[in-house]
């Protein structure tokens, strides 16, 4: 069983006094750079040394999940928001015109050693962003879906994670969930990659098994939020199973990850299955985050001793 | 008075109280900024002081004070009716509430957004005061300034909220509860320690050695919003000020406020809600819905019929765009048109931490010049 990663990856303490330093001007944005460059590096060959085979950049030099985008045409720099029921924040998207891509938004920040490129779904996009433009949230679904697609196109990576935390934050009705899904469609129409829908900070029941009719191949499910035994089993696709707490600075037991993904497996019966986080590591200090990837990365091999 | 103006919380800090404090010598242009501000806000500044390779442990704390004392006359000069130290003698809001309380360890930088961090503690242990926290920075406040003071304090929610709950989280598990009831049970019983055990002296004290004004800061307010987790949270305002008599406010912002109520109404004893909202309006001059449309939470408190009065934030202090008198005066206008003048205060969003001096005076300047427009057009 293969573990992963799923998004946004804590600073260092020493990339977090760069940046200190940096916005008292006493280094140079080069500096700064080099730093990010540092924890990069490490990330990157904590994710080889830990047998992963989809490696994340981290979004160390993003800002926010949301903040490339900004970059869209159409789109500015909105107001600072809290991101879901955490104590960090994100600048939410303004959407003054209609949403068109015109040039790569990730160009430059994107991680030729990654092969994993994480990015907001249409759905969550749509709840997050501030609208002075659109009339309805279900045309800055699809445009945005259209340029998701241009920007997929544009990095040619061989695993894509639309992240959707709102689909379980805050679950769509049904005509919204079946526009949803269409536009999640139309996001990776012709894109030649693994694709795996993540959601996060929520339990998945309310969308379920509906969820199951996204066209990727993987569901990511945050079973720190969800309660396995209110799902049927019959689960049509790959799973990922959030299973590591990226909101508490308490370590798993890799012997608990291992039981519960079993457990999962047997109760759920999908296609394939993944173990991850339940949501971004960055919620929490450098030092937690490596623990709890060594957690899920022997957790992985138990697993795959017991197979 | 109508629109009394106030700041809400804590100011940047100049190199030369920073690098003081970590032992680090200054060099001339540290020493140059601060004989900048002192002349500025005609503070004297001991450049023999300053100048020290090695400070002792009372340098530093001459240090502290004079950056306390330079934050006061800013506010002062500035032409704030109701001001405080810029929180200059903590670290921050929150990790100088937990250092002060027994029970945490601190686990390490988590990024709040951008380049700005806190360092998250992680409870360990059943939560009770270690010393009182703002106690003596009120005192020198107090013998420095004849203005208005209101002194800011960390509410117990958002140091739980904040915090990593392991000690209450592992001690509810032993019991036979369902995994929501569970959690909810150890969030309570965490918020609730630390409003009795650590805000209620704290504030006691405060009470006791002057203080006319408090506000709790509970800026992660709406990171819980289910019914029970709002009554919890009403709740814990409640126990810390219970038993004591003040003028008491709140401050929430970046928050989701219509998910608040009606349970923050519960909050009997708070006569004053201070919120951000610049962040959220537009920066066109007018009175109207459409331009005002970052005030459209204004609402929520005419809705529901809250007796009390509001702060207004007017400045968004995450961007360096100075907003004009005049557009002071129309926001704090179409405040005082939602909720009548009497219960409009004006104030920044939140605190100025992120912006430099100068351009955070600038920002409190022209608010005071717009909230002095507002008045005279009422």
């Amino acid at each position: 069983m293969q573990a992963f990663l799923t998004g946004a990856y804590p600073h260092s303490e020493e990339l977090v006094a760069a940046h200190r330093e940096h916005a008292r001007k006493r280094i140079t944005k080069e500096e700064l750079n080099k730093a990010v460059g540092k924890d990069l590096e490490a990330l990157i060959r904590l994710q080889k040394v830990e047998g992963f085979k989809q490696i994340v950049d981290g979004q160390l030099d993003w800002g926010d999940l949301l903040r490339p985008f900004s970059k869209l045409y159409g789109i500015e720099k909105g107001s600072l928001t809290r991101w879901y029921n955490n104590n960090t924040f994100y600048w939410a998207p303004r959407v003054t015109g209609k949403i068109e891509w015109k040039d790569s938004v990730l160009k430059g920040i994107l991680s030729p050693n990654a092969n994993k490129l994480i990015v907001p779904g249409p759905y969550t996009f749509s709840l997050l962003c501030e609208t002075p433009f659109y009339r309805n949230r279900d045309e800055i679904m699809f445009d945005f879906a259209k340029a998701l697609n241009s920007e997929l196109k544009h990095h040619k990576v061989p695993y894509i994670q639309i992240s959707e935390p709102s689909l379980v934050f805050s679950p769509p009705d049904e005509n919204t969930l079946e526009k949803s899904i269409d536009a999640v469609a139309e996001a990776i129409k012709g894109i030649k990659a693994q694709t795996l829908l993540q959601t996060y900070f929520g339990p998945i029941e309310a969308i379920y098994p509906a969820v199951l009719e996204y066209p990727v191949d993987f569901i990511g499910v945050d079973f720190i939020e969800t309660d396995v035994n209110a799902l049927d089993s019959g689960f049509a696709k790959g799973l990922a199973c959030g299973l590591v707490n990226s909101r508490t600075s308490s370590i798993e037991r890799p012997e608990d990850i291992a039981e519960q993904a079993n457990n999962i497996e047997e109760k759920l019966e999908p296609n394939e299955i993944f173990i991850c986080p339940n949501a971004d590591l960055d919620l929490r200090p450098g030092w937690v985050a490596e623990k709890k990837i060594a957690s899920l990365a022997s957790a992985s091999k138990i697993i795959g001793e017991l197979a | 008075m109508n629109f009394k103006t106030q700041e809400i919380g804590s100011i940047d800090k100049l190199s030369f109280r920073t690098k003081a404090a970590k032992g680090k010598p200054l060099n001339e242009r540290d020493i140059a900024e601060a004989k900048a501000w002192g002349a500025k806000l005609n503070v004297p500044v001991d450049e023999k002081l300053l100048s020290k390779k090695e400070k002792t442990k009372d340098d530093i704390l001459a240090i502290r004070d004079l950056s306390s004392l330079m934050a006061i006359r800013f506010f002062e000069k500035s032409g704030l009716d109701i001001v405080y130290d810029g929180e200059q003698k903590r670290i921050e809001m929150y990790q100088h509430a937990i250092q002060n309380s027994n029970g945490f360890n601190f686990v390490g930088h988590v990024r709040s957004f951008d380049d700005k961090y806190y360092n998250i503690a992680s409870c360990e242990n059943h939560v009770s005061m270690k010393n009182l926290f703002h106690t003596d920075e009120l005192k020198f406040i107090a013998n420095n300034t004849k203005r208005g003071i209101k002194v800011p304090i960390t509410g117990a929610a958002t140091l739980a909220y904040w915090s990593d709950n392991k000690y209450y989280i592992e001690k509810w598990a032993k019991e036979n509860l369902p995994p929501k009831k569970r959690n909810l049970s150890a969030r309570r019983e965490f918020i609730l320690d630390l409003a009795r055990n650590v805000l209620r002296p704290n504030i006691k004290s405060l009470v006791e050695n002057g203080a006319t004004k408090i506000q709790i800061d509970e800026p992660a307010a709406s990171m819980f919003i289910s019914k029970e987790d709002l009554e919890i949270f009403a709740e814990s305002f409640n126990e810390s000020v219970k038993g004591i008599n003040c003028e008491f406010s709140m401050h929430i912002c970046f928050s989701d406020y219509g998910a608040l109520f009606p349970q923050i109404l519960e909050m009997k004893k708070c006569s004053e809600h201070a919120w951000e909202f610049a962040n959220r309006d537009s920066t066109k001059l007018g009175g109207t819905k459409e331009t005002r449309n970052g005030y459209s939470g204004l609402d929520y408190f005419k809705e529901y019929g809250f007796e009390g009065n509001v702060g207004l934030g007017v400045i968004n202090v995450h961007s360096n765009f100075i907003p004009s008198p005049e557009l002071i005066r129309d926001r704090v206008l179409y405040g005082a048109s939602v909720l009548g003048p009497e219960h409009i205060l004006v104030n920044p969003d939140c605190g100025l931490r992120t912006r430099s001096w100068d351009i955070a005076f600038e920002m409190l300047s022209g608010m005071t010049k717009g909230a002095e427009l507002a008045r005279e057009a009422v």
